[in-house]
C-alpha cells in the first residue's frame, strides 16, 4: 500500500486492535531514521495515516497478507 | 583485497545507540580470531576517514550500522546532522567487488544493486530493519532479551562470514536462526508482546536480500 492512499476504515480498525491487542506497554519499535515510538505514539501515528504509521501498517498487512497465503507456515515447515 | 573487516558504529539516537552495543559482539568475536577490524566510531566516523580506509586497507568486508535509504547509507551525526558515508552515483563505488552487509533501511532496494555491478555482493533490506527494544532495559541494550531476539539473526550474517561461509551461507544461516526464534515464540505466543515481535521479525525476514555474487567467501 502507498503511503498517499487513504487507508481502508476497516483496515485501520484492525491494525488499531493489533496495536493494541498485542504490544505492551514497555515495548519500542525502532524505524531507523523514522525514529522510536511506543504504544501511544504508534496510534496517533496510524490515525493520522502519516508516514510512521503507514510504515507500521504496511508492516501489519505484510504478515497478515504472509500468515493467510500459508507462506508463513511453509517457510517454517522447512525450519 | 585484504581480510580486514570494516565497521561503522554511530551512536547518536536510539536506534543507533542498540545498533552500537549489538556490532560490539560481532568485533569481539572477529578479534578473537585474530581478524583485523577497523571498527569507526565518533570521532573518527567521518566520511573522509571511511573513504580513506578503504582505499588504504582494502577491506574485503564492510559491516554498516546505520540510518539509510534507497540511495544512501549515513555514519555519525556531524554539527547536527547526519553525514552521509555512500550514495548511489557518487562513491557507491568504492564498496565494488567488496562484501557488503547494511544493517540499515531500504539500502538493498536501490543503492546495494548498484554496488554489485562490477562485482561483490551485498547484503542489506529493501524495507526497514526494524526491532522492538524494552524501555525497561534501554540503559543496558545487551541485557534487553526483546531486542536480542533481532540482532541475534543479523549478527549472524557477519559471524558467518569470519568463519568461512559464502555470502549465501551467511545468509541462509540468518533466516534459518530467524525462523526458528519465531517458531519459539510460537510456542509461548500468549506471552506478552510475543505476536508484535513475531510480526516484526517476518518482516525483517521478507525484507533481506542477499544481491550479486553469493558464492564469495571472507578470506583470511
Amino acid at each position: 500500500m502507498k503511503d498517499k492512499e487513504k487507508l481502508d476504515k476497516e483496515i485501520k480498525e484492525l491494525i488499531l486492535w493489533r496495536l493494541e491487542a498485542t504490544i505492551p506497554k514497555h515495548f519500542k519499535i525502532s524505524i531507523g531514521s523514522k525514529g522510536t515510538f511506543d504504544k501511544e505514539e504508534l496510534k496517533k501515528h496510524v490515525e493520522k495515516e502519516d508516514e510512521v504509521g503507514m510504515i507500521f501498517v504496511n508492516m501489519q498487512l505484510n504478515f497478515i497478507k504472509d500468515l493467510a497465503s500459508g507462506k508463513i507456515s511453509e517457510m517454517l515447515a522447512k525450519a | 583485497m585484504n581480510s580486514t573487516i570494516l565497521v561503522t558504529r554511530p551512536n547518536y539516537d536510539d536506534a543507533t545507540n542498540y545498533l552500537y552495543y549489538y556490532t560490539k559482539q560481532v568485533i569481539d568475536f572477529a578479534l578473537n580470531r585474530n581478524i583485523k577490524v577497523l571498527d569507526l566510531i565518533r570521532p573518527r566516523l567521518t566520511k573522509e576517514n571511511f573513504s580513506n580506509l578503504i582505499l588504504k586497507n582494502d577491506p574485503s568486508l564492510v559491516f554498516f550500522n546505520a540510518h539509510g535509504d534507497e540511495t544512501k547509507i549515513y555514519g555519525d551525526k556531524i554539527n547536527n546532522k547526519e553525514e552521509i558515508l555512500i550514495e548511489e552515483n557518487k562513491n557507491h563505488s568504492i564498496l565494488s567487488k567488496r562484501i557488503i552487509y547494511a544493517r540499515a533501511c531500504w539500502a538493498a532496494a536501490s543503492l546495494g544493486k548498484r554496488c554489485i555491478k562490477d562485482g561483490g555482493c551485498f547484503i542489506g533490506y529493501k524495507y526497514p530493519f526494524s526491532f522492538w527494544t524494552d524501555d525497561r532495559w534501554s540503559s543496558k541494550p545487551l541485557n534487553d532479551n526483546t531486542a536480542k531476539l533481532f540482532f541475534e539473526p543479523s549478527n549472524l550474517i557477519v559471524t558467518s562470514l569470519l568463519k568461512g561461509n559464502t555470502t549465501q551461507e551467511a545468509f541462509d544461516k540468518s533466516l534459518d536462526i530467524s525462523k526458528k526464534i519465531i517458531l519459539g515464540l510460537l510456542k509461548r505466543k500468549e506471552e506478552p508482546g510475543t505476536m508484535a515481535s513475531i510480526t516484526l521479525l517476518w518482516n525483517n525476514v521478507s525484507a533481506q536480500e542477499i544481491l550479486g555474487q553469493k558464492d564469495i567467501k571472507f578470506t583470511f
